[in-house]
C-alpha cells in the first residue's frame, strides 16, 4: 500500500494529462487538483470555463462539453475547451437515477490559427460556441451540434476531426481516472491533505519574498492605461487593478487577468510550483468592472489574451520588483505580431513569432522565445512553401533588438517572406508607447514592427515604397512583395559597466 | 572453431550471446561494469571468455544518442541556407516545462557562431534559384579550417527535392578534406516520404551526425582494436545490419546505426505487444506492431530517423531524488550519469531512483545484482539507507514509516509513475496488460509493471 498521498496525487495527475497541452483536472467542488497551461490566461480560464459548463449543463460521468465562448470563462474564440465529467458510482435514487454522478471534471483546451484583424465584437473574431453537450455518457455523439459545427462557415477545416480526436483522448483518460476512483487515492480526506500541504509549502515559499507594496502605471496606448498596486503580506499576495482604465483596443476578462498575474508571479520564483487550489489560495485579485482588465460582453478579446496579458505580465513583474529586488525582471517584448496571409484560392495561414524575454537580476533574456506562453503553432519553411504561395527569405533573431546592460535582454525574432501570388494579409499587434523597458540601468530594445515592401506593385501609389504597418489592418499584396515581421527584444538588467 | 557473436554495448552494461558453428555450442553473459570504461570492460569480458576465431561480431550500441544527449561530441560546423541561421536554435524546445523568468534552452550541440549562412536557394517546386557559389565555398572553408573543424553538416531547404546543390558543396568542401554530412543523405528514403519531412528534422538528424562523428568513429576503432586479434581471418564486424566501414566511412547515418538495437527488439519482441527494455542507464517502452516513427522528439528539437514506434519514459534509472514542491525526496528531472554513480557504488552524494531499484534487486537480474551485493559496495549502500533516514526524518508524511518501508514507498511510486506513464503512451490503452519486459533490470521491474519477463537463451536480442 502506498501512503505518500501528496507526492502520488500529484504525479498521478502530472502522468496521466501527460497527452494534454492544456488542462486542468479538478472536483466537483471546483477545487484545483493540477493544472497545465500553454499560456498565462489558462491559469485563470481552464477552471472557470470548467466551473461554468460543469454548473450549467450538469455533467455526469462520460459527459462532455465544447464551449469557445471568452465570457463563459474560456480565452479566445479559436481555443476551444472539452470539458468531461468522470465518476464511478452510479446514483441509485433521485434524479438522474441510474446515471453515474461525476466526482471529478477534466478540461482540455484545443489551439486553432486566429482570424487577426479589427473586430468590433467578439464575434467578428471566429465562431463563439457556448458550452454546448456534445458526448453523453461516453458513447452517444449530439450529432446535431456537430453537423451544425460541420456546416458554418467560420468553422475551421480540421476543427472536427481535431475535436472528435481530443474527445477520444479524454475518454481514454476517463478509464485511467475510473480506475484511480475505485482507489482510495482521490478521496475527499487525501485530496484535502494534498491542497493543504500545497498551501502549506508555497506559503513557506513566499516567506523567502520581501513583504511590501509596489504600485505601477503603464500606458499601453494613447488612451489605455494599466495601474497596479501588488501587495505581498502575511504569506498572501494582492493584486489590485482599481485604477485601470477601460479599453479601447485592448480588452481582457476578469479570470484570464487572474491567470496572467498569478502566472507571471509563480514565474518569478524560478521553481516548478503546482497550480492547485491550494496554492491558489494565497491570491486575490481585484480588476475593476469596465477597466481593461475585466472586460464585458460583447468586446473582442483576441488582442487582450494575446499580447495584451503579455503586457500584463510584464505589469506585475514591475510592480514586484518594487516589493523585492531579487524579484526583478526586464520587460518582456509583448507582442507576437499575429499576421493572417489569404490567397485567392481561398487557403490562409497564420503567422506569429516569439519575441526577446527580459533580462533578470541573475542572468540575460533569451532569444526568440515565448516567455509566457507554451504552445507554437506546427511551423516548417518548406511545408509552408510547399502549401503556398510564399517564400521565405529570412527567419531568425533580430540582430540589435536586445536592451543592452550588465545583464541583456534577449533578441527579438524576424522573419522575412515573399508573396508568389496575389495575397490579402490582416494584422493586429499591440505597440505600446514606450519600448520594453530595462530594469536597474538596464536599456530598453527595440519594439515590435511590421513592414512591407512593395517590390512587386508595378502601379498605385505604394508601388516601390516601403510601409510600416499601423497596429491594425488589412492590406493587398502583389507577387513580388516582401512582408517583414519584427517582434521586440528584451529589456536589459543593470548598468553595463 | 568459429563463433558468431552477438554484443549489446553500453556505457557500463554489455549483454553477450554467442554461437559456435563447429560444436554448437551456445553462451550467454551479461556483465555490467559501473566503474569501468567500455574497453576496460571489454579486455576483461575477452579474457575472461577467452574468445578466439570470431568469424562474425554483430554489435549493437546506442552510442551516437547519448553522445548527442550529454553533449559529448566533437567541434563540427553547419552550412544552411543564409537567413535562417538561427532557425533551429530559434525553434529548440525550452527545457524548463514551467513558466520562469528565467527560461532556457538545452545547450546547442554546435555553437551558434559556427552555423555558416551559404547564399544559395532551391524552391518548393526543386528548381535550383541559386546556385552555390564556388567563390564563396572557399571563403568558408577557409573560416572553417581557422575553427579546426573537420566535420560539416550541410542543410539546404529542398534539398530532399533537389540535392543539387548540397551535392555541389560537398564536393567542394570534401576535395579540401573536410568529412560532410548531408541533410538530403540522413533520411532513409524508402521510409520517408519527401513531403512529410519537416527540414528541421532533416537538418538535425545531419548536424547531430557530424557532431558525434569523430567520438563514435573513435569508439567503434578501439572496439575494433580489441577484437581484431579474435577475429578469424575472414572476420567482420558489424554495427547491427551496417558493415563497419560504412559506419566509420560516414556512408550511413550514425544515428541510425545506433538505433539497430530498437529495431531488433522490436522485430524479435514487439511484433504484437509492447515490450520495455529495462536498461541499467535507461528506460525505453517500444509500443509493439509494426507501427514506426520518423522523428526523434530529441531536446534540441526533432531528429529523422527511422525506428520503430518508442517512447523514453520521463522516469530514469538515474533519475535523481531530491527535493521538490511535494517532497523532501521525489523524482526530479535531473539524471545522474555512472560517474560519480548511484549511491550503493559508494560513489555519489544524490541518491537515483537506481539506489531504490538495488534495493529490491531481484537474483534474476545476475549482473545487477552481483555488484549491488559486492562487498565493496557495503559503504555505499549503508549511506544509502543513511540518507533515507534523513529524509525521514524531514518528510512528515513519512514520519511513520520505517526506512526500509520508505524506500519500499519511494520504489513503488517510481514504478507507479512508470506503469502510469506507459499506458497513456499506448494507443490501445488495455494493450498495457499486454506488457513484456527484458533487459538487465527486468527480473526486479517485472512485478511491479505488471509485465511479463523475457528470459532465454533463444529469445535475447542479439541472437540470431
Amino acid at each position: 500500500m502506498l501512503r505518500l498521498t501528496s507526492p502520488r496525487i500529484y504525479e498521478k495527475c502530472h502522468s496521466l494529462l501527460g497527452p494534454f497541452r492544456r488542462a486542468a483536472l479538478l472536483t466537483v467542488d471546483f477545487e484545483i487538483l493540477y493544472l497545465r497551461p500553454e499560456s498565462l490566461g489558462d491559469i485563470g480560464t481552464l477552471p472557470q470555463t470548467t466551473e461554468v459548463s460543469f454548473k450549467y449543463l450538469q455533467l455526469a460521468d462520460g459527459d462532455i462539453t465544447l464551449t469557445s465562448d471568452p465570457y463563459s470563462g474560456g480565452t479566445v474564440v479559436n481555443s476551444p475547451t472539452l470539458v468531461m465529467g468522470v465518476g464511478h458510482l452510479t446514483k441509485k435514487s433521485g434524479t438522474n437515477k441510474g446515471k453515474v454522478p461525476a466526482e471529478l471534471l477534466i478540461a482540455s483546451r484545443l489551439t486553432f490559427p486566429a482570424k487577426v484583424g479589427q473586430p468590433k465584437t467578439i464575434d467578428d473574431e471566429g465562431l463563439r460556441i457556448p458550452p454546448t453537450p456534445i458526448v453523453s455518457q461516453g458513447t452517444q455523439f449530439n450529432t446535431a451540434v456537430i453537423d451544425a459545427l460541420k456546416s458554418h462557415p467560420l468553422t475551421p477545416n480540421d476543427f472536427i476531426p481535431r475535436i472528435e480526436n481530443e474527445v477520444a483522448q479524454l475518454l481514454k483518460l476517463r478509464s485511467h481516472l475510473k480506475e484511480e476512483l475505485n482507489s482510495d487515492l482521490f478521496d475527499r480526506a487525501n485530496v484535502r491533505e494534498f491542497l493543504l500541504n500545497s498551501e502549506r509549502e508555497f506559503a513557506r515559499q513566499l516567506e523567502e519574498i520581501s513583504d511590501g507594496v509596489g504600485e505601477c502605471d503603464l500606458d499601453i496606448s494613447d488612451s489605455e492605461s494599466l495601474h497596479l498596486k501588488a501587495e505581498i503580506h502575511d504569506g498572501r499576495v494582492l493584486f489590485d487593478f482599481t485604477g485601470t482604465t477601460p479599453g479601447k483596443n485592448v480588452f481582457i476578462t476578469d479570470s484570464s487577468t487572474m491567470g496572467a498575474a498569478i502566472g507571471t508571479f509563480i514565474s518569478l520564483m524560478k521553481r516548478d510550483i503546482p497550480i492547485n487550489t491550494g496554492v491558489l489560495s494565497r491570491f486575490e485579485i481585484k480588476a475593476p468592472k469596465g477597466s481593461l482588465v475585466n472586460s464585458t460582453f460583447p468586446r473582442p478579446v483576441y488582442l487582450g489574451h494575446t499580447d495584451g496579458i503579455n503586457f500584463l505580465g510584464n505589469a506585475v513583474s514591475l510592480a514586484l520588483s518594487r516589493i523585492d529586488p531579487k524579484l526583478g525582471w526586464a520587460m518582456s517584448g509583448p507582442s507576437h505580431g499575429s499576421l493572417e496571409i489569404h490567397f485567392k484560392n481561398g487557403a490562409s495561414h497564420y503567422f506569429s513569432l516569439p519575441v526577446g524575454v527580459g533580462a533578470t537580476s541573475h542572468g540575460p533574456g533569451l532569444d526568440g522565445a515565448y516567455p509566457w506562453r507554451r504552445f507554437v503553432l506546427p511551423h516548417s519553411i518548406e511545408l509552408l512553401e510547399r502549401k503556398f504561395p510564399i517564400q521565405f527569405i529570412h527567419c531568425g533573431f533580430r540582430a540589435n533588438s536586445a536592451g543592452q546592460g550588465k545583464f541583456p535582454g534577449g533578441h527579438g525574432a524576424a522573419q522575412s517572406f515573399k508573396v508568389l501570388d496575389a495575397a490579402t494579409i490582416s494584422w493586429t499587434f499591440l505597440k505600446p508607447p514606450r519600448k520594453p523597458d530595462g530594469m536597474a540601468g538596464g536599456k530598453n530594445s527595440q519594439d515590435s514592427e511590421i513592414v512591407v515592401q512593395h517590390v512587386g506593385s508595378s502601379s498605385g501609389p505604394a508601388a516601390g515604397k516601403k510601409t510600416t504597418l499601423p497596429l491594425f489592418g488589412k492590406m493587398t499584396l502583389s507577387p513580388g512583395d516582401i512582408v517583414t515581421i519584427l517582434t521586440a527584444g528584451g529589456g536589459g538588467y543593470g548598468v553595463d559597466e | 572453431m568459429s563463433w558468431s557473436i552477438g554484443l549489446h554495448l553500453r556505457d557500463h552494461l554489455a549483454d553477450l550471446v554467442g554461437y559456435n558453428e563447429a560444436d554448437r555450442s551456445q553462451l550467454k553473459r551479461q556483465y555490467f561494469y559501473p566503474q569501468m570504461n567500455v574497453e576496460s570492460m571489454l579486455g576483461s569480458i575477452l579474457q575472461e571468455l577467452n574468445l578466439r576465431d570470431i568469424g562474425n561480431l554483430r554489435l549493437y550500441t546506442d552510442l551516437p544518442y547519448r553522445l548527442a544527449i550529454k553533449n559529448y561530441g566533437g567541434e563540427a560546423a553547419v552550412l544552411i541556407t543564409s537567413g535562417f541561421e538561427n532557425w533551429l536554435e530559434m525553434t529548440a524546445p525550452i527545457k524548463t516545462p514551467y513558466f520562469t523568468s528565467v527560461p532556457r534552452r538545452h545547450s546547442m550541440p554546435i555553437e551558434r557562431d559556427l552555423f555558416f549562412g551559404v547564399t544559395e536557394r532551391v524552391n518548393a517546386s526543386g528548381q535550383v534559384e541559386k546556385a552555390v557559389d564556388l567563390t564563396e565555398m572557399e571563403f568558408l572553408a577557409a573560416k572553417l579550417q581557422m575553427n579546426q573543424i573537420k566535420n560539416v553538416a550541410i542543410c539546404f531547404l529542398h534539398s530532399m527535392l533537389n540535392s543539387e546543390n548540397e551535392q555541389r558543396a560537398k564536393e567542394f568542401l570534401e576535395s579540401k578534406g573536410f568529412r560532410v554530412h548531408l541533410s538530403s543523405q540522413v533520411v532513409p528514403h524508402e521510409t520517408l516520404e519527401a513531403e512529410s519531412v519537416d527540414e528541421k528534422a532533416r537538418f538535425w538528424s545531419a548536424i547531430l551526425n557530424a557532431y558525434v562523428f569523430e567520438q563514435f568513429a573513435s569508439q567503434l576503432k578501439k572496439i575494433q582494436a580489441i577484437f581484431e586479434p579474435r577475429l578469424s581471418s575472414n572476420g567482420v564486424i558489424s554495427i547491427g545490419k551496417f558493415p563497419l566501414d560504412d559506419v566509420l566511412n560516414g556512408r550511413v547515418s550514425l544515428l541510425q546505426a545506433g538505433n539497430q538495437y530498437y529495431d531488433r527488439l522490436a522485430d524479435k519482441f514487439a511484433r504484437s505487444s509492447p515490450l520495455f527494455h529495462a536498461c541499467v542507464d535507461g528506460f525505453a517502452l517500444l509500443h509493439g506492431g509494426k507501427r514506426r516513427q520518423s522523428t526523434w522528439l530529441s531536446m534540441f528539437g526533432p531528429v529523422a530517423i527511422s525506428a520503430p514506434a518508442f517512447f523514453l519514459p520521463r522516469i530514469h534509472p538515474l533519475t535523481l531524488l531530491s527535493k521538490n514542491f511535494m517532497t523532501p525526496i521525489g523524482f526530479s528531472s535531473e539524471i545522474a550519469s555512472y560517474d560519480p554513480g548511484p549511491m550503493v557504488f559508494g560513489r555519489g552524494l544524490t541518491p537515483t531512483f537506481f539506489d531504490l531499484i538495488a534495493l529490491k534487486i531481484d537474483p534474476q537480474d545476475e549482473a545487477v545484482a552481483a555488484r549491488v551485493s559486492d562487498p565493496r559496495n557495503g559503504r555505499g549502500l549503508q549511506k544509502f539507507k543513511e540518507q533515507l533516514s534523513v529524509y525521514k526524518r524531514i518528510f512528515s508524511q513519512a514520519q511513520s514509516l520505517s526506512d526500509e518501508e520508505l524506500g519500499d514507498q519511494l520504489f513503488n511510486l517510481g514504478c507507479e509513475i512508470l506503469r502510469d506513464e506507459i499506458r497513456v503512451n499506448l494507443a490501445d490503452s488495455n494493450a498495457v496488460n499486454e506488457l513484456l519486459i527484458c533487459g538487465p533490470l527486468a527480473a526486479t521491474l517485472a512485478k511491479p509493471l505488471r509485465a511479463r519477463l523475457i528470459d532465454d537463451l533463444s529469445e535475447s536480442p542479439c541472437f540470431d
